[in-house]
């Protein structure tokens, strides 16, 4: 029993041994297979330009007026990245230059926006481009959506400037109306009626123009008050103040000195204080943070700086490694074949078992020794982050290689040729590029073709290598749970593949 | 008795009625063969008459589509690893790693046999038994193929199995290799090792003990290489060169002789004869004495002995008669 134990550790051995020293003595192979991928991501991180190139840009408005204005600070707000080469008001010249190929977009604004707003519709700025990339026409989409917003905002920012200058003269008359209540007050202990009265008078005047300017004022009061929602009430608090402010004032001037009630009066005076207070806010507060009141900032919650080399990184190690393993243990298989040496498997006292582990444990090793190079390599020399831990690192790294192992062999046991196994091994590249989350993740895929990437070992490794690199988290259990099991299943059909191969008979 | 014991009582390979077919085509068609235990058994036919599909069979790497086929008392394709174990097996192609070197190579083979790990010895010896030491460190790329067919033979014998198959061993190796290859055989079979080969020189079923000719999958003939020629030939050859012209009544008389099986003349001075007989030694002797009786002077008066090229081309003949 002992001695058969031994004689099936020496054939694994051998298997591991012999994968190994035959892809060691094919350096060109391995230089392609391994340092190729990652001299192409250093080229990529050196060579990547922190700035998308410039879009060449024309814009057609109407000549002369406010939109030929609107049309510079729709220039002026866009990112740097616009160039804007012409703005005219000859749409067909432009578009002819689109097609040509001498412009990459063409901001066309509507002739009569006024009217538009009028009748209560948006007036539309269109924009015409030439990219085919969707990636790119999804970029010019967004932008075209913030630089409307952007010039919505110009609008309503001057809509509050004004409201601001309006609320300078209504402060003036809050004060000076605050200043009448005092003096009627005055003029009422002291028996003077006419004084009384002409206090009456200008307090009304004050409160009228108080009242007809704080309707724009209250506007930008209202629009902040909406926006923020810091309101209890139903009605923002700016009518409330403008309705309190002018409701205590109501009736006061053609009523005789007499008949004014003094509480009446003290609610007045607290309504234009809050008024005034109010008002002195809008004043104090900058145009821009009523326009506007909330920025964004996005911030990262690992609190690193994480460039698009960083990004991918993770994802190209897994992928590299699960093109290694499948492309060398297929070329393997196939060229065992080819020289016979299945043959001496066949009349020699070795199992399919034997057979299958040893290689398994050969690429398990090379996978091990290269992830670990390309990973030193990319944290030292691109300066790709390493949030995690190590061991939960290299768990990853396991796990992903052996269910990539285990592919390697059913795929080698279905190609009768080395450029087949090449073929399926590219095959199996190609879907992980495009359905494994490396360019896209697998969410945004119909449900079918997201069970399709969860069929690629390659999906898991780039989650949970970007997890434990980029975020420092670990690799969810269940995750290795999966790539275990499709270990175990994958091995298991290329368990029954090998012994039909092998089998005597 | 051990199962070794048992094994080498009987025949180690036995076929009965073996017949292999790939699609409508027989490759291998009825045929029955006993190979003893320490013996070389020579296979030789032309190319494509079924000889490695026999091997193929007979290793279980193939199973028979009719006939029974045994080897150490079973069926080959029921063997277990331990019954694998004392098999040795060459074939054609070499199927070892053009990337590793020699010993690499040897290694290998070494190790899916289970040799243990001691045993640089061992490695060294059948090294050096295939004259390879001096270049045991060249990638098996680099090297001709002979040196591929000597290391080849080299994994086959270095598990010291019991019975060793070889597919055509000898293909492309020098002459004097080749005499050494087969002073190997010789020891193994001494060692009690039974050698089953196939072979492309024919000449070399002269020092097999037991000669199988296969033809269009058909086992023809089957005999001690003695035998065969007799078979061949129908009976021993005795030459005879006269130190004159034979007259046509004389070779009448001779033709005529008791234990003469036939007489062809073979030189166009009409001097020379090829007697067939049952039995040469035997023969030479009266023909001596017949000869002297009628005053006819001979030059020489010999047994001989036919290459087995001739006799393979007469076996061949013969059966497409």
């Amino acid at each position: 029993m002992m001695a058969d134990v031994a004689r099936s550790t020496i054939r694994m051995q051998a298997f591991v041994r012999k994968e190994l020293v035959e892809i060691v003595r094919q350096p060109r192979l391995v230089v392609t297979l391994v340092l190729g991928p990652f001299l192409i991501l250093l080229l990529f991180g050196a060579g990547l330009r922190d700035e998308d190139p410039p879009v060449q840009a024309a814009i057609v408005a109407p000549e002369g007026g406010r939109l030929a204005a609107l049309a510079q600070r729709f220039a002026d707000t866009s990112s740097r990245r616009l160039n804007i080469t012409d703005i005219s008001d000859d749409e067909q010249a432009a578009l002819e230059r689109l097609r040509r190929g001498q412009l990459d977009i063409v901001v066309v604004f509507p002739d009569d926006p006024t009217g538009s707003v009028r009748q209560g519709e948006q007036a539309v700025i269109t924009l015409y481009h030439n990219y085919i990339d969707p990636i790119e026409t999804r970029a010019v989409e967004i932008s075209t959506e913030q630089a409307a917003e952007a010039i919505n905002e110009q609008v309503s920012r001057a809509l509050v400037v004004e409201a601001q200058q309006l609320a300078t003269d209504v402060q003036e008359r809050v004060g000076s109306a605050q200043d009448r209540v005092v003096a009627f007050r005055k003029a009422a202990a002291a028996g003077d009626p006419a004084e009384a009265s002409a206090q009456l008078e200008l307090l009304d005047a004050d409160l009228s123009a108080v009242r007809s300017g704080l309707g724009i004022t209250a506007g930008a009061l209202q629009r902040l008050d909406r926006q923020v929602g810091t309101g209890s009430d139903s009605r923002p608090a700016a009518l409330r103040l403008f309705a309190e402010a002018t409701r205590g004032a109501e009736g006061l001037a053609n009523a005789p000195a007499a008949a004014v009630a003094p509480a009446a009066l003290d609610e007045l005076t607290a309504d234009l204080d809050r008024l005034g207070v109010a008002v002195a806010a809008l004043r104090a507060l900058p145009a821009d943070v009523i326009v506007s009141p909330f920025a964004g900032i996005a911030r990262r919650a690992a609190g690193i700086d994480i460039g698009l080399t960083g990004f991918y990184a993770p994802a190209v190690v897994v992928l590299l490694l699960q093109h290694l393993v499948v492309t060398f243990i297929g070329l393997s298989t196939v060229r065992e074949e080819q020289l016979g040496t299945t043959e001496l498997f066949r009349v020699a006292p070795l199992s399919t078992a034997e057979l299958l582990a040893g290689k398994f444990l050969a690429y398990l090793l090379l996978g091990g020794g290269v992830s670990a190079v390309l990973v030193l390599l990319l944290v030292t020399g691109l300066g790709v982050p390493m949030l995690g831990s190590w061991w939960l690192l290299a768990c990853s790294v396991v796990a992903v290689l052996s269910a990539s192992i285990a592919m390697g062999f059913v795929i080698a046991l279905l190609s009768g040729s080395d450029s087949q196994a090449v073929q399926y091994a590219m095959l199996a590249l190609l879907s992980s590029i495009f359905f494994s989350g490396f360019i896209l993740s697998s969410q945004r895929f119909v449900p079918a073709l997201d069970a399709l990437a969860h069929l690629l070992p390659a999906t898991y490794g780039i989650a949970m290598l970007r997890g434990e690199m980029l975020r420092g988290s670990a690799a969810p259990v269940y995750l290795l749970g999966i790539l275990a099991g499709m270990t175990v299943l994958l091995l298991g059909v290329a368990w029954v593949l090998l012994s039909r191969r092998l089998r005597r008979g | 008795m051990s199962r070794n014991e048992a094994d080498t009582a009987g025949p180690v390979v036995t076929a009965r009625a073996l017949t292999r077919c790939y699609g409508d085509q027989a490759a291998v068609s009825d045929v029955y063969l006993e190979v003893a235990a320490g013996t070389i058994f020579g296979f030789i036919g032309p190319s494509g008459s079924g000889k490695t599909t026999t091997v193929r069979l007979l290793t279980g790497i193939e199973g028979p589509t009719s006939g029974e086929v045994s080897v150490f008392g079973m069926p080959p394709t029921s063997f277990t690893a331990r019954d694998r174990a004392r098999i040795g097996y060459m074939p054609q192609l070499s199927g070892l790693y053009p990337h590793l070197s020699l010993h690499e190579n040897l290694t290998f083979v070494a190790s899916l046999y289970g040799v243990p790990l001691r045993r640089a010895r061992r490695l060294t010896k059948v090294l050096d038994f295939v004259e390879l030491t001096p270049h045991r460190g060249k990638l098996l790329r680099d090297v001709s193929g002979g040196m591929q067919r000597r290391l080849a033979l080299a994994t086959t014998l270095l598990h010291e199995p019991d019975l060793i198959f070889l597919d055509e061993p000898t293909a492309g190796i020098d002459p004097m290799l080749r005499r050494k290859f087969w002073e190997r055989f010789t020891d193994l079979k001494a060692q009690g090792k039974t050698v089953f080969m196939t072979t492309q020189y024919v000449g070399e079923s002269a020092d097999c003990d037991e000669v199988g000719v296969l033809v269009e999958g058909r086992l023809i003939a089957r005999d001690t290489p003695d035998a065969l020629r007799r078979t061949a030939f129908g009976g021993d050859l005795v030459d005879v060169v006269a130190a004159e012209a034979l007259g046509d009544p004389l070779v009448g008389r001779i033709r005529a002789l008791r234990g003469m099986l036939s007489a062809q003349r073979t030189r166009t001075d009409g001097r020379g004869l090829r007697l067939v007989v049952a039995d040469a030694d035997d023969a030479t002797a009266w023909l001596q004495d017949w000869f002297d009786e009628h005053d006819v002077p001979l030059v020489s008066l010999r047994h001989h002995v036919p290459t087995f090229d001739d006799v393979f081309v007469q076996l061949i003949q013969k059966t497409a008669r």
